[in-house]
Order: C-alpha cells, then sequence, then structure tokens
C-alpha cells in the first residue's frame, strides 16, 4: 500500500480475488470517477444540460463503463506511466465520447458532396489577400475533386468543415474513430500531394499557421 | 444519413482549408495516440519541451485525441501528481520504460 492507501502493484490487487481485490476496486472506481467528471466538467458548455446533477448522471455512467474497458486491458499495463495516469486515461476518454454523443444526441449529421457551385469563402480585407485566398480556396476544391473519392470528400467535409465530431461520425456510420481519422490522414495526404503537382508550395510551418491566414502560395501562378 | 445540400457552414474557409491540408504524417493512429497518452503527458509534464513528433503532429489533425491529452495533462496538473519523486517513471525520455509502479 502507498501513503494514500493505494495498491503498491495495482494489477496484482485488481486479479487477486479477496479483500485485497475488493478494495482495490472500490479505489479504481474512484478514480475513474474523478477522471470523469474531471471531464465532463470542462465540456459541461456544450450539454444541452449542464446542471451539477446531469454532469454527475454522464460521470458516474462514463466511469462505469470505462472501469470496464480497463479491466478487460488491465493485464497489458506495462508500467511505463503511474497505473492512476494510465487509468485516467480510460475515463476520460469514455467521458469525452459520451459528453459529445449527450451534445449530438438530437441533432441530425447530414454528409454532404462539395458543390461546384459553392463560392469560396474568404474573409481578407485587401483584394490582393482577397484573391489569393480565393485562388487557393478554388485549389483547394478543384483537388477534392479531383484527387479524393466521394466517401473521403464526405468524410473530410463532415469532420473538417462542419466539424462534426469524430466519435459522433463514427457512431452514425457504424464505423470507429481510427477509421475515420485514417480516412482523414489520406485525404490530406491526397490533397499535399495534388496541390504539390499543381505549383502549390506547403509551407514548411503549415501545421501551425494561424488559421487566419494563408497557408498555401503558388508564386508560379500555375491555374 | 442521406447526402443533403452543403450547408452554409460548408464553405471553403480559410480555416477550413488549414484543416484539409494539415501534415498529419508521420502516420500515428487513434489506438496508438490512446497507448501513448499517459506516457506523453507525464513526459510533458516533467519537460514541456517534450517532443514526439507522430503524437504532435496526430493532436494538431484530431480534435477529439487533443481534448483527451489536454484533459489528462490538466488533471494531473490539478493533482500535483507529476512532481519528480512521486512514486512515477525517473525523469527521461517517455518512450522508455520508467520504473514499475504497479
Ligand atoms: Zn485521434
Amino acid at each position: 500500500m502507498t501513503e494514500r492507501g493505494e495498491p503498491a502493484d495495482w494489477v496484482e490487487a485488481l486479479s487477486t480475488p479477496g479483500p485485497g481485490q475488493v478494495q482495490a476496486l472500490h479505489l479504481l472506481h474512484q478514480l475513474m470517477v474523478r477522471a470523469a467528471a474531471h471531464q465532463v466538467w470542462r465540456m459541461r458548455a456544450v450539454l444541452p444540460n449542464s446542471s451539477p446533477g446531469a454532469v454527475e448522471v454522464i460521470a458516474n455512467q462514463a466511469a462505469d463503463e470505462a472501469m470496464t474497458a480497463l479491466l478487460a486491458k488491465v493485464h497489458t499495463f506495462e508500467g511505463r506511466s503511474r497505473f492512476t495516469t494510465w487509468a485516467y486515461k480510460f475515463a476520460i476518454l469514455q467521458a469525452a465520447t459520451d459528453v459529445r454523443r449527450v451534445q449530438w444526441q438530437h441533432r441530425e449529421v447530414e454528409l454532404h458532396d462539395l458543390e461546384l457551385s459553392d463560392p469560396p469563402t474568404v474573409g481578407h480585407d485587401s483584394p490582393e489577400h482577397q484573391a489569393e485566398a480565393s485562388d487557393l480556396a478554388r485549389a483547394v476544391a478543384r483537388a477534392m475533386r479531383t484527387a479524393l473519392t466521394p466517401h473521403q470528400r464526405r468524410v473530410a467535409l463532415a469532420l473538417l468543415v462542419d466539424d462534426i465530431p469524430i466519435d459522433v461520425l463514427a457512431d452514425r456510420l457504424g464505423t470507429s474513430r481510427g477509421a475515420l481519422y485514417k480516412t482523414v490522414h489520406d485525404v490530406r495526404v491526397r490533397l499535399r500531394t495534388e496541390l504539390a503537382s499543381r505549383g502549390y508550395l506547403l509551407d514548411a510551418t503549415a501545421t501551425v499557421a494561424p488559421k487566419d491566414q494563408p497557408i498555401l502560395s503558388n508564386p508560379a501562378g500555375t491555374p | 444519413m442521406n447526402p443533403t445540400p452543403p450547408s452554409e457552414s460548408g464553405s471553403l474557409t480559410p480555416a477550413a482549408i488549414g484543416e484539409l491540408v494539415l501534415d498529419t504524417t508521420p502516420w500515428l493512429s487513434c489506438d496508438e495516440c490512446f497507448e501513448r497518452m499517459d506516457t506523453h503527458v507525464e513526459a510533458l509534464l516533467r519537460d514541456p519541451g517534450h517532443h514526439d513528433l507522430a503524437m504532435d503532429r496526430h493532436l494538431q489533425g484530431c480534435a477529439a485525441c487533443q481534448e483527451e491529452v489536454q484533459s489528462l495533462r490538466a488533471l494531473l496538473t490539478s493533482e500535483g501528481t507529476a512532481r519528480r519523486g512521486d512514486h512515477g517513471p525517473e525523469a527521461g525520455s517517455a518512450d522508455q520504460p520508467g520504473p514499475l509502479t504497479r
């Protein structure tokens, strides 16, 4: 036991029947509730009902589900981090997923393709920046039509343009967060390759560029 | 779930374009991100300059995983459990196994 009353060897304590296991399970549940409550509280602004009572209900349900997920994997814990840190991540993942689900439970998720008539939306004030941004938006739209499949376009638009949470979309499509992220990753690789082939030089710092600034340039003026 | 015409939000704003052309290489899956999350956050708390390129790129490109990593970091910070000498791994690379804490 540590000074906080936690088992010195969590895996053994959780796996060995007896009073020690009962106590370890009780302590683990407390950890899961703490982390789940922390997560739900962080995201409470998106909940239709963010009263303390509603937050507590979601957190407790998430903690229970996360504990089940953790116990199924407890023998994979390798001690690379503290056990408590390792345990917390299960509760945080479950609670965040649950909050997003509640946030979207009464909302339609609509998949749509890129419209040819979609005018690029630009917000730059100077005519020069306006033209640059319009050119870029047209190039990206063109690359989306030529380099992506309809499925890739719909997923990319849903996740990256319409900001539908990845867990919510995965749930509605009957797939997983991992599968959708793989689709998005492939979309990004294809778009970057296509744009580069058309002479658009991707800024090396594109991944950290402020979102209100152009991150691509086309000095050669390639259409 | 039928395809529908784009909503008013479906336009290619500069922010959306930034998301679409983000460089998320080297590849890291959400599952692997979850696997590394605990060691990554502990490493960040020991050394705010800690870098794991694949993790960093994944977190820039995956809002859900990013939120969860930030949340775990905030939780550990609030608990003050990241202090050196608090039963956990010694300072050093998070990619290396620390002393067993179990
Ligand atoms: Zn992810």
